[in-house]
């Protein structure tokens, strides 16, 4: 999978009207729904396991970054998602209330020479970045909002653009 | 995400791991992994063959239970991740500082050797 370097990438445009649009309260348990939604979502669009699994991945470390990173000053982050298809990807926003926060900034983790060195900050950020096609960020009214383009893989059980 | 450890033999301690590992799992099982790890400070062969899942939380636990594994002169290896959560591993190079091998039989030699 290529890593998601090039914020200026353009987004596809969505295939399908009907996207998948979500609440999500800063409680794990509030995640884990919006992941089991997602899942019901794609699965119904033919999604392959490895698809699943990487929406999940990507779903999973940008909500549980906004709820772990929130600031202590400010009410806990709202979150909205929106998940949708484009010909060849799996689009994915996930916009929150929460402090200005650019995941893009975030910088690799520095790969450790042995387990003693090791440091655990920065993995979820990573993950995404290996899992995605590309990554935008933008500031919308007050809010963060970072969009992913993952390419389907694995194989489909629906082709593009059939009958749901 | 449930926890099962086994006693191989004096010095390896086998903790099969099952489900998703996902933060909420974490959450209410990282006390107990610990635990199991950490307990008398033998070396860990953690089975992931049943897990479906994991993302950067669990790899947390799985860093710094090793972590604290060799402050106790112990060693941890991990063991038959399944496919979609060997490319996870293998995305955060995982293998470069705790050993992921597809066989119980290979964690055992090299917990022994």
């Amino acid at each position: 999978m290529s890593d998601a370097t090039d914020p200026a990438a353009g987004l596809p445009g969505y295939l399908e009207a009907d996207r998948l649009v979500l609440a999500i309260e800063s409680h794990l348990s509030s995640v884990a729904a919006a992941t089991a939604a997602a899942r019901d979502y794609l699965t119904a669009r033919g999604a392959s396991a490895a698809s699943l699994h990487d929406v999940e991945l990507v779903l999973e470390e940008l909500s549980v970054n906004v709820i772990r990173h929130a600031s202590a000053d400010r009410p806990r982050p709202a979150m909205t998602l929106e998940l949708g298809l484009a010909a060849d990807a799996i689009l994915l926003t996930l916009e929150d209330d929460g402090a200005p926060f650019n995941p893009l900034e975030v910088p690799e983790p520095v790969r450790p020479a042995s387990i003693e060195e090791a440091r655990v900050g920065g993995l979820g950020i990573m993950l995404v970045r290996r899992n995605v096609r590309s990554m935008q960020y933008e500031q919308r009214n007050g809010r963060n909002r970072v969009s992913v383009a993952i390419s389907r893989r694995g194989a489909w059980s629906k082709a593009v653009g059939a009958g749901k | 995400m449930n926890l099962q450890v086994t006693d191989l033999d004096a010095d390896i301690a086998r903790i099969a791991l099952e489900g998703r590992l996902d933060a909420s799992a974490v959450d209410r099982i990282e006390t107990q992994f610990v635990a199991a790890v950490a307990r008398s400070g033998r070396n860990a062969l953690v089975d992931l063959s049943g897990v479906t899942f994991i993302a950067s939380m669990g790899l947390r636990m799985l860093i710094s239970t090793g972590r604290a594994l060799r402050q106790k002169n112990a060693r941890m290896v991990l063991v038959a991740p399944q496919a979609l959560v060997k490319e996870v591993l293998d995305q955060a190079a995982l293998g470069d500082i705790i050993p992921v091998v597809d066989e119980q039989s290979r964690a055992v030699e090299l917990l022994r050797g």
